[in-house]
């Protein structure tokens, strides 16, 4: 009796079998002979507007770039988009831009001037919505929509003014409080002691900014490392009260660096200023920043913007200030800087 | 449940011993030349149709043999068959230890041997056994790898010809769980995943379930490979070398005393030495492994008990003080008892052990952070099986894990992170198999009670398994399967990365649900001809929750994962042609996966919609053979660039402080995984050949080809270049292997 399939005896259905495979193998090998693969997708041109409304201030900008194919076209000079007309309204009235080149205020690689569109006297309404146009012939139309958030109140009290006047009178911490604004999404608060720098060839108005946290990195060298706060978020807390305090470490020490610095300076003040984010702001900011977050596990970065069908950022803030009139000279006391590296 | 199942037995053995006189035949299915059991070995009464399966011990049970004399057979593929006469004179249980010689003419063992198997194959709809035989049949380079041979079953895809990570029908890479003898590894892969670490000649027999797999398995949502290993030698000493282009090995085993019997095997890597000094490249990769185990076998029962250890070590160093370096190392061992605790009650216990580490060292310049991820676990598994008077078996048991995944980086900010919990893992199941009229089912019932207690959630914390088969014309079956799962471990990389290197493992956190999925699985089998068969079978896997990046993480307070569904769906056909000089086997996998999370859908990158396998081997003479693989998969997904802008960061959030800042160019991307790579195809070639064959000495000799005809298959594409890097091109290599039988 015959095995089918035994050694020597190819079966009729195997050669079937065999003869459709190899025709499998063959089509199949000629199917996919299109090995190519083009990486990068067709390129569509897009725009990317950057434009934060300051109510603290009767100028603002509009930064306007288009998106390129890739790295090997670029060329930094051009990618401004400088057809563009570009346009802010409350509803009521329209404010038109014009363009401008800024000289940058540190020159970097790319040290040439920077094209913006700029808007002068036009100062935003805090608390107002206002909605910008971008429209070019070359590269499209956008629009955007933000607010700008209402104002705020800053107060310090007697006893902390007689701390930042005289900072080792006591060790309590300057402390600034506020309410956050409605709509805020985050806040940023800075203090600053403002000084004249008096030279022979004239007086330069200066400042130095107090650091959040004062990091002795070597007592023996007098070594610093100065941490300044980022933007936080307010958490959605709208009319909540902050309170916010400096080391008065930190504020000692910033004394003593306007001291050092300048042999005949002239103190002027101490200025709290408190600048209050909207969401579209705060948002843009933290996805750009996402490292920041000290929690994240995630090597990611997300790419998020507020502008409808284009990229970038358009938002606003609002800034509120309180200052402390300084005495003209104030004296520093060393040895109580070394107590910080005991 | 339990108890009502041991009252029922215990009822049903009194009803039987008052009315009737039956007895029980057992005992063990063993290999003539080793010693070593034979797992899914048939044992028939002939002339009755009364039979049983040996289970992964070796141990068998017919019971209920009314009083008379029989012939019972025992078979298993590759052995030859032998016949025993019993006589039952009272009640009394009769133990019958077959002991099997090596069959001398080959049959047609590989394609038709699942076949073979009918106690899992018969009932489950996507499990395939995987002897050591068919294993090294199967062509997948310079050197046999068990991941990589399995990966030719229906159902699987791969990224890479140097990974041997795989998903299987639309499942994570994480989510498919290895064991050997009982213990979880979890990094089952040499050099980020170009072998296996699991030296093919130390495992007896795998276990792949692609989905819908019984409740006496766990904790991962897609797929189970199973590996049993092998006791050593018990007849003999003997030891073996084997050198390749790829690494070199030792493999030690035989019997220490009458009841002890041992097996080592250690492998070492040799790529940078043969690669330097052939082809001039450098290769910065290195590796060893080393598995040992005893056995002691009680000559008076059934029992036998055996401790095992595997130790592997990867080291991957940067090519650049800039590029990062990688170590990976697993630590495991076990304690497995199999012994019969009463009459009819069969014990599998095994306690483990396991210390897995991978790093991330990052050099001077590097840009990457450090990082590490370690997983110390402790583990007790128990596996009971209860037989009955009929063929019904039920299988109860549980097991109790603690894993503790501790992951430690430090982040962009410079501050180091470190993250560790430990997840209670305590199971509870049974499983009730019957056989009715040729009907097979098997129902089960996996209660995860750690992750009620963790999660608070039913829902994840009972999974109902379900598979039944049912006779058509011919040999021909119908199964379908349903089964629920969940998995509360998993690992964190980013979701793109083409080969993912450093991948950590964490604890789901309890904000989160944890993983879950649905498999429903409908099929079809049988033979067309006496030496074809045909598998087909359709499948849906459904995913209620997984865990996946947080799309909209804007906020540090977003999170960075969220609980996001899929689906996947498919179907596959699996055909098997064996006659003595030749077998064939062919599969297709049709794939359609899709991910969704807050209304965004989309492909993951392992979504691969045609997947072909084909292979043949042949026999021409004595000694020889010659195996082809050929492999088809169609385009994966892949995100396009579609252009770059200048983002500014706006700086320190200082008023106007973006108006002169310089931006980063952003690469702009399409649609996610919205195109599709070039289809992949490969043919590898191995010819082996017994050069030697003498007493107590056998020299085996191999060539192969990977990458026959040179396909220029796309490995990844630098984004910002366009770059193309291609996988393996054609690759010649050869390996010659010595082993002694004093």
């Amino acid at each position: 009796m015959r095995i089918p399939g035994s050694l020597g005896l190819w079966p009729f259905h195997l050669m079937r079998l065999t003869k459709w495979i190899g025709l499998a193998l063959f089509a199949s090998l000629f199917l996919s002979c299109d090995d190519s693969v083009d990486p990068f997708g067709e390129f569509v041109p897009r725009m990317a507007v950057y434009s934060v409304l300051s109510a603290e201030s009767d100028t603002q900008y509009v930064r306007v770039v288009r998106s390129y194919r890739s790295p090997d076209d670029l060329t930094k000079g051009d990618l401004a988009v400088r057809d563009a007309v570009v346009e802010i309204t409350d509803g009521s009235q329209t404010v038109v831009f014009s363009d401008t080149l800024l000289e940058r205020s540190e020159p970097s690689e790319f040290g040439d001037s920077v094209f913006v569109y700029v808007a002068r006297g036009f100062k935003p309404v805090p608390g107002t919505t206002y909605t910008l146009t971008v429209t070019s012939p070359s590269a499209g139309t956008i629009s955007a929509t933000t607010r700008v958030p209402p104002k705020s109140n800053l107060s310090t009290d007697y006893s902390q003014n007689v701390v930042i006047r005289n900072p080792w009178s006591s060790v309590s911490n300057p402390v600034v409080s506020f309410t956050i604004s409605p709509g805020a999404s985050a806040f940023l608060v800075r203090f600053r002691i403002e000084y004249e720098d008096i030279t022979p060839s004239g007086v330069i108005q200066k400042a130095i900014d107090v650091p959040d946290r004062l990091v002795v990195v070597s007592c023996f060298q007098e070594v610093y490392d100065f941490q300044f706060r980022t933007a936080s978020s307010t958490g959605g807390s709208s009319g909540k009260l902050v309170k916010y305090d400096y080391p008065h470490f930190s504020y000692r020490r910033c004394v003593e660096l306007v001291n050092e610095r300048s042999y005949n300076n002239r103190f002027l003040r101490a200025k709290f200023t408190v600048v209050q984010f909207n969401d579209e702001w705060y948002k843009y900011y933290t996805s750009a920043r996402t490292f920041q977050d000290r929690f994240s596990i995630r090597i990611d970065q997300p790419d998020y913007s507020p502008v409808p069908g284009g990229l970038g950022v358009f938002g606003g803030y609002v800034v509120d200030t309180i200052s402390v009139n300084l005495p003209v000279v104030m004296q520093t006391s060393r040895p109580d800087l070394w107590s910080a590296c005991e | 449940m339990i108890r009502v199942s041991f009252l029922f037995l215990y009822a049903t053995c009194l009803f039987y011993s008052a009315f009737a006189q039956q007895a029980d035949i057992h005992g063990t299915v063993s290999d003539s030349t080793t010693g070593e059991r034979i797992p899914y070995a048939n044992v028939i009464v002939l002339g009755l149709s009364k039979g049983s399966a040996a289970n992964t011990a070796g141990y068998y049970r017919i019971p209920s043999l009314p009083l008379g004399a029989y012939d019972i057979q025992a078979s298993a593929v590759g052995f030859e068959k032998r016949t025993v006469r019993v006589v039952v004179l009272d009640d009394k249980t009769i133990t019958v230890n077959f002991v099997l010689p090596p069959s001398t003419v080959r049959l047609n063992e590989v394609v038709v041997t699942e076949s073979m198997k009918p106690e899992l194959l018969s009932t489950q709809t996507s499990v395939h056994v995987i002897d050591q035989s068919e294993l090294k049949q199967v062509p997948v380079g310079p050197q046999p790898d068990i991941l990589k041979s399995i990966q030719i079953l229906p159902g699987f895809v791969t990224t890479s010809d140097v990974n041997a990570q795989f998903y299987v029908r639309g499942g994570a890479g994480d989510q498919n769980l290895f064991l050997l003898d009982g213990m979880r590894i979890y990094n089952p892969f040499h050099a980020f995943g170009l072998f296996s670490t699991f030296d093919p000649d130390i495992v007896r027999t795998t276990e792949v379930y692609t989905g819908a797999f019984p409740s006496d398995f766990g904790g991962r949502l897609s797929a189970v490979v199973n590996m049993i290993s092998r006791d050593g030698n018990a007849g003999q000493f003997s030891s073996g070398v084997n050198v390749n282009f790829l690494s070199s090995k030792i493999q030690i085993e035989g019997p220490i005393g009458n009841s002890v019997q041992g097996i080592f095997t250690g492998r070492k890597s040799l790529f940078s030495n043969t690669f330097k000094t052939y082809l001039k490249q450098d290769v910065p990769l290195s590796f060893y492994d080393a598995f040992a185990k005893l056995s002691i076998k009680d000559p008076s029962s059934q029992d036998r008990y055996s401790v095992q250890a595997l130790i592997t070590d990867d080291y991957l160093s940067g090519s650049s003080g800039s590029d990062a370096a990688y170590s990976w190392s697993t630590k495991a061992v076990g304690v497995e008892g199999n012994f019969l605790m009463s009459d009819r009650l069969f014990w599998n216990l095994t306690l483990s052990l396991s210390d897995y580490e991978a790093r991330r060292i990052v050099g001077e310049f590097g840009s990457a952070p450090p990082g590490r991820s370690t997983i110390s676990e402790f583990g007790l598994r128990a596996n009971i099986t209860s037989y009955t008077d009929s063929k019904d078996i039920y299988f109860f048991g549980f097991e109790l894990d603690f894993p503790k995944a501790e992951y430690q980086f430090v982040d962009r900010l410079g501050t180091q992170v470190r993250l560790a919990e430990t997840l209670l893992q305590f199971s509870l199941w049974m499983r009730y198999q019957l056989n009715a009229d040729g009907v097979n089912a098997d129902l089960g019932l996996r209660a995860e009670i750690g992750n009620f207690f963790r999660w608070g959630d039913i829902e994840s914390a009972l999974e109902p398994r379900a598979s039944i088969s049912i006779p058509l014309s011919g040999q021909w079956r119908a199964k379908a399967s349903y089964g629920r799962f969940s998995q509360g471990l998993i690992t964190v990389s980013n979701e793109d990365d083409i080969l993912p290197i450093f991948t950590p493992w964490i604890v789901i956190p309890t904000a989160l649900k944890p993983q879950t999925a649905n498999h429903y699985v409908l099929g079809v089998e049988g033979p067309l001809t006496p030496v074809l068969s045909a598998t087909v079978q359709a499948f849906y896997k459904q995913y209620p929750s997984l865990v996946a990046y947080n799309r909209d993480k804007i906020e540090v307070t977003d999170p960075d994962y969220i609980n996001a569904e899929g689906e996947s769906r498919g179907a596959e056909v699996l055909l098997r042609y064996s006659v003595p000089f030749m077998d064939f086997f062919a599969s297709y996998t049709l794939t359609k996966v899709v991910l969704a999370q807050s209304g965004f859908e989309y492909p993951p990158r392992y979504d691969r919609r045609h997947t072909v396998n084909l292979l043949n081997v042949l026999r021409p003479a004595q000694g020889l053979d010659v195996s082809f693989r050929w492999e088809f998969g169609s385009g994966l997904p892949f995100t396009r660039l579609v252009g770059f802008y200048e983002k500014l960061s706006l700086g320190d959030a200082y008023p106007n402080s973006y108006v002169d800042e310089t931006g980063q160019p952003i690469p702009i991307y399409g649609a996610k995984n919205g195109a599709r790579l070039p289809t992949y195809h490969r043919l590898d070639v191995n010819v082996n050949y017994i050069l030697l064959r003498l007493p107590g000495l056998e020299a085996k000799i191999g060539a192969g080809v990977t990458n026959a005809y040179d396909r220029k298959n796309i490995f990844y594409f630098d984004r910002a270049t366009g770059r193309r890097t291609n996988m393996l091109r054609f690759f010649p290599t050869a390996a010659f292997s010595l082993e002694f039988r004093p």
